[in-house]
């Protein structure tokens, strides 16, 4: 892979990305792929940078599993891009995700206070 | 459900490659003009906007390469890439890849066609239900000893009982005229049955009904017809049970037709009960087969019926069984073994040359792959991407060779011998074509892994280099190795096929004794077509066809000249002792010898005067005076033999008859009308081509016989030639193989040194810039191939010598140590690569070495 910065930069666990992908949807309603990797970096408040191309690979599989749908529309500035909504199956399959992150996110921070 | 579901689509998405590319080509653009549109209301240029929404995109290549890997399967689509790739190569390199192609679709053909006659001869179980439990019961007397022979009717009904078999039956085959209501007379081969063969095999008939106990035991005239007759007599027709038809001029009932290709034996074409004189003759001439019991093995049963034998012959003859289809295929297997041998290392060959191939186009390619690995191609990239060039290699010489396969089965089941079981049966079904498939990817593989690998080291080493490369160039032992086997293998098939071809020519050109060229023969088989005096029938019948443009003379007789076996006589010169063997006794009419081209010796021919009133003569052959009468003057001498009621006056002697070179035996000649025979051949010499009489003969015969089965009117060469199928099928085929391994190990031969002369090229180069000679430098390129070629003919010499005696049976007038032959194929094989050696060094000859040098 090319790399891509010269800035040190936090790496996304594995398996994040679907977790970020179908919440920012929840919350924001319909988004582009540009969309969605803005809300990212505004959220991230420049701690980590991601290319944003890098988002694809989630959205396909996303969208292949049924999680998310994508269409063609129209964005306010009248250019033409494809908005991705969050499926029925896609919010059961986030609650899960969260619920699992939760729990192993937990289990890593009770280990790193108890080390403390 | 989600992954599943996900699995699915990445699946479908390797399939059409195309369809999603344009939707993400949108989607990548719009994205980043979305980027673009941002920068710029932030108030960057035009050109930095674009720049930067790249950069923040992270490559818009780099991204659609993301999006195709999560989209699809990436190895699939790699390997779909491959292949494309490798088809584009392939058609830029044509003669490299029509040879190599060529090569393996000869080899993969070849196999499947042979393979499939050795699958469905050998392999395959024969078609009826738990084939292992069918064998065959021979017997063989111990006292005195003989060769393994028939049952009688009696030892028949002794053996069913043996407690180890649960159900047999035993036949004998016979020729007879089936004939009746719109039915052409013809011959077929009739099984008479004892016992329930239907039950034993397993199988009952497909249309109809098989013999009740009550039919078998008053041997009622009822039959069953074999499929194929079914077919082609009766044309398939399927309310045939009930038709009444002629066997041999008795009327018999058709109850049941066969099931196609389920008759046993395969060569029977109508089954009958046998006959209840048949049983009371109690002939040894019934072959039994019988059902095993599941519990019991083949060889209990044959001590059980070793035991049976002996007590009912008070030990004088013995039993034993053997599995139905080894005894089937015991004759053929070695051949058909043999033939394997043959198919598969001419497959060797090829693939060993499809290699050098690809091996050679490793030097040139060398610059390629070392860009690759330096453009970050992982060495596994590489490796996949040059073996699916020789996978698509391989597939388009599988393809293509399965077609070619297809026409040389037919080619190969025409030539065959008929002796072979099942040929019929054969053909390239599923079975054949995915074994056909399996042995093309390995061949791909085969010839693909050792060159991929070598050459895909150079996509990590830094070969971009050119010194790097020449210092990584080793010398092609391995390909060495390959052409000398190459050469090994093609000399021994190349000995081989020469052996065979002196053995056919022998044959060919074996006197036999008679002109058999312009003779055909007609069967005049009588029995149900005639029932008068048949001298005067054949008198007429002499008479009728001596009348038919182009015919020279014609003659009866009751055998063939090429039979040399008949009615067998004890015989006595007149007032002395019976002679010590007995003569064999050859009815014949007064034109036979003039007919059949037999010389007479000494003495008179036979004349019309010598008719039934007038006193008894015959002719004697060589044999009889040289083994029977010990030398002495023969004519004149009388002879009395018990079935010819008056001494015999010899009146002539005439030449041997030797068929295929089979020794003849003592004969005695006598005249039809002197004793009678009830059947025999029409013997007809042709002016010129024995073929264009056929129509008339058989006309005129029908007319004069209408009952009378003309089908077996033939050319008694063609008879001899017959006999000669199995070493001429064996030729043409060991020819075949010997003319393709010869020309692929030629091909590598010119392959290997002209890959020598590549790489060395430079080598060669500094040596001619320092003044060595042209010829020394072409004799530094043929010296490693002279003696890989002395190395390789001499491997082949004793492979020769090794595998000959293997050939034995199939050689007449040759032997498998023919030093002439030992000795042609590898000087020859010798001599032709030496020859490709130099086509190939001899662009050492033209080059200009400064040009070369300068090139580096």
């Amino acid at each position: 892979m090319p790399s891509s910065g010269d800035a040190p930069r936090v790496e996304l666990l594995p398996g994040t990305l679907d977790l970020i992908v179908l919440r920012t949807l929840t919350t924001m309603g319909p988004q582009h792929a540009y969309g969605i990797a803005a809300r990212l970096a505004q959220i991230a408040e420049q701690s980590f940078r991601l290319n944003q191309g890098t988002l694809y690979p989630a959205l396909v599989r996303l969208e292949q599993r049924g999680w998310i749908k994508g269409s063609w529309q129209t964005t306010e500035n009248n250019r033409e891009a494809r908005y991705y909504v969050i499926t029925k199956a896609g919010a059961r399959a986030l609650a899960d995700q969260i619920d699992r992150w939760q729990r192993s996110a937990g289990l890593v921070n009770r280990l790193l206070a108890d080390e403390a | 459900m989600g992954s599943l579901r996900r699995f699915l689509r990445r699946l479908v998405n390797v399939m059409r490659p195309g369809r999603d590319e344009a939707a993400l080509e949108r989607e990548v653009a719009s994205h980043v003009l979305l980027l673009e549109d941002d920068y710029r209301r932030r108030g960057l240029s035009a050109a930095e906007a674009r720049r930067s929404a790249r950069l923040a995109l992270g490559g818009i290549e780099q991204t659609k390469e993301l999006h195709r890997d999560a989209r699809a399967f990436r190895w699939l689509d790699d390997a779909r890439r491959d292949a494309t790739y490798a088809v584009r190569l392939l058609r830029h390199h044509p003669v490299v890849t029509v040879t190599a192609g060529l090569s393996l679709a000869i080899g993969i053909g070849i196999n499947a066609a042979v393979f499939s006659v050795f699958d469905w001869v050998l392999l395959r179980p024969l078609p009826y239900p738990a084939p292992h439990e069918l064998i065959r019961v021979f017997t063989a007397g111990t006292a005195p000893v003989t060769g393994p022979s028939a049952l009688t009717y009696d030892e028949f009904t002794t053996f069913r009982h043996a407690t180890a078999i649960r159900e047999a039956a035993a036949f004998t085959v016979a020729t007879r005229v089936i004939a009746g209501a719109g039915i052409d007379p013809a011959h077929v081969a009739v099984a008479r049955v004892a016992g329930d063969l239907f039950a034993t095999l397993g199988v009952s008939p497909d249309v109809g009904r098989g013999f009740t106990p009550a039919e078998m035991a008053a041997s009622a005239p009822v039959i069953v017809l074999g499929h194929d007759l079914w077919q082609r007599r009766f044309s398939g027709d399927r309310s045939i049970a009930g038709r009444s038809v002629l066997i041999d001029g008795a009327p018999h009932t058709v109850v049941g037709v066969m099931p196609s290709h389920r008759g046993y034996p395969s060569e029977a074409e109508v089954w009958r009960p046998l006959m209840a004189s048949e049983r009371e003759d109690n002939d040894r001439e019934l072959s039994m087969i019988g059902r095993l019991r599941s519990e019991t093995t083949v060889e209990r049963a044959g001590r059980e019926f070793a035991t049976l034998a002996q007590v009912a012959a008070h030990g004088a003859r013995t039993a034993w069984a053997d599995d139905a289809q080894r005894t089937d295929i015991a004759n053929v297997s070695a051949a058909l073994q043999a033939l394997f041998a043959a198919a598969m290392l001419t497959l060797l060959i090829a693939c060993a040359n499809v290699a050098a191939l690809v091996g050679a186009r490793g030097v040139d390619r060398a610059g390629e792959i070392a860009v690759r690995g330096a453009l970050g191609a992982t060495r596994a990239r590489v490796l996949g991407q040059l073996i699916s060039e020789s996978l698509v290699l391989a597939l388009a010489g599988g393809a293509l060779g399965l077609l070619f396969g297809r026409w040389a089965l037919t080619v190969l089941v025409a030539m065959a011998p008929v002796s072979i079981p099942r040929l019929a049966e054969i053909s390239l079904d599923s079975r054949i074509l995915g074994v056909g498939m399996g042995a093309t990817l390995l061949t791909g593989l085969a010839v693909g892994l050792a060159p991929a690998l070598r050459l895909s080291r150079l996509a990590e080493a830094s070969a971009l280099n050119r010194v790097g490369w020449h210092r990584t160039t080793r010398r092609p032992n391995g390909r060495r190795a390959l052409v000398l086997g190459q050469i090994a293998i093609a000399v021994v098939l190349t000995t081989g096929a020469v052996l065979l071809t002196r053995s056919l020519k022998h044959l060919v050109t074996l006197d036999n004794g008679f002109a058999a060229d312009q003779l055909v023969a007609v069967d005049l088989y009588l029995r149900g077509a005639f029932n008068g005096d048949a001298r005067q029938l054949f008198r007429e019948l002499v008479a009728t066809s001596e009348a038919i443009p182009g015919v020279q003379t014609v003659a009866v007789s009751m055998r063939l000249p090429t039979q040399v076996t008949g009615l067998r006589a004890p015989v006595r010169v007149l007032g002395e002792r019976e002679l010590n063997s007995p003569a064999t006794l050859r009815p014949v009419s007064p034109t036979y010898f003039d007919t059949a081209g037999i010389p007479i010796t000494a003495g008179r021919r036979f004349s019309n005067t010598d008719t039934e009133r007038a006193p008894r003569v015959g002719i004697v052959n060589r044999t009889f005076v040289r083994d029977l009468l010990g030398g002495r003057q023969p004519l004149g001498a009388r002879l009395t033999t018990p079935l010819i009621n008056d001494a015999v006056s010899i009146v002539g002697v005439v030449g041997d008859v030797t068929p295929r070179g089979e020794p003849d035996r003592p004969a005695l000649y006598v005249p039809v009308d002197q004793l009678s025979i009830g059947s025999g051949y029409l013997i007809v010499r042709a002016q010129h081509d024995p073929r264009s009489i056929i129509p008339a003969l058989t006309t005129r015969l029908r007319t004069a016989v209408p009952g009378l089965a003309v089908d077996r009117m033939r050319r008694v060469a063609e008879e001899l030639e017959e006999s000669r199928a199995v070493t001429r099928f064996s030729t043409q085929v060991a020819a075949t193989f010997a003319g393709l391994a010869l020309l692929l190990s030629m091909i590598g031969v010119y392959g290997l040194t002209s890959a020598d002369v590549s790489t060395r090229w430079r080598e060669l180069a500094v040596r001619l810039a320092l003044g060595a000679s042209r010829r020394e430098a072409v004799w530094t390129v043929m010296r490693p191939c002279a003696a890989i070629l002395g190395a390789g003919s001499a491997l082949g010499f004793l492979g020769a010598v090794s595998v000959g005696p293997a050939l034995t049976s199939l050689l007449h007038g040759v032997g498998p140590a023919d030093w002439f032959t030992l000795t042609i194929a590898p000087v020859l094989l010798g001599a032709i690569g030496m020859l490709a050696a130099v086509l190939a060094a001899t662009r050492v000859l033209r080059a200009d070495p400064a040009a070369t040098l300068r090139s580096e």
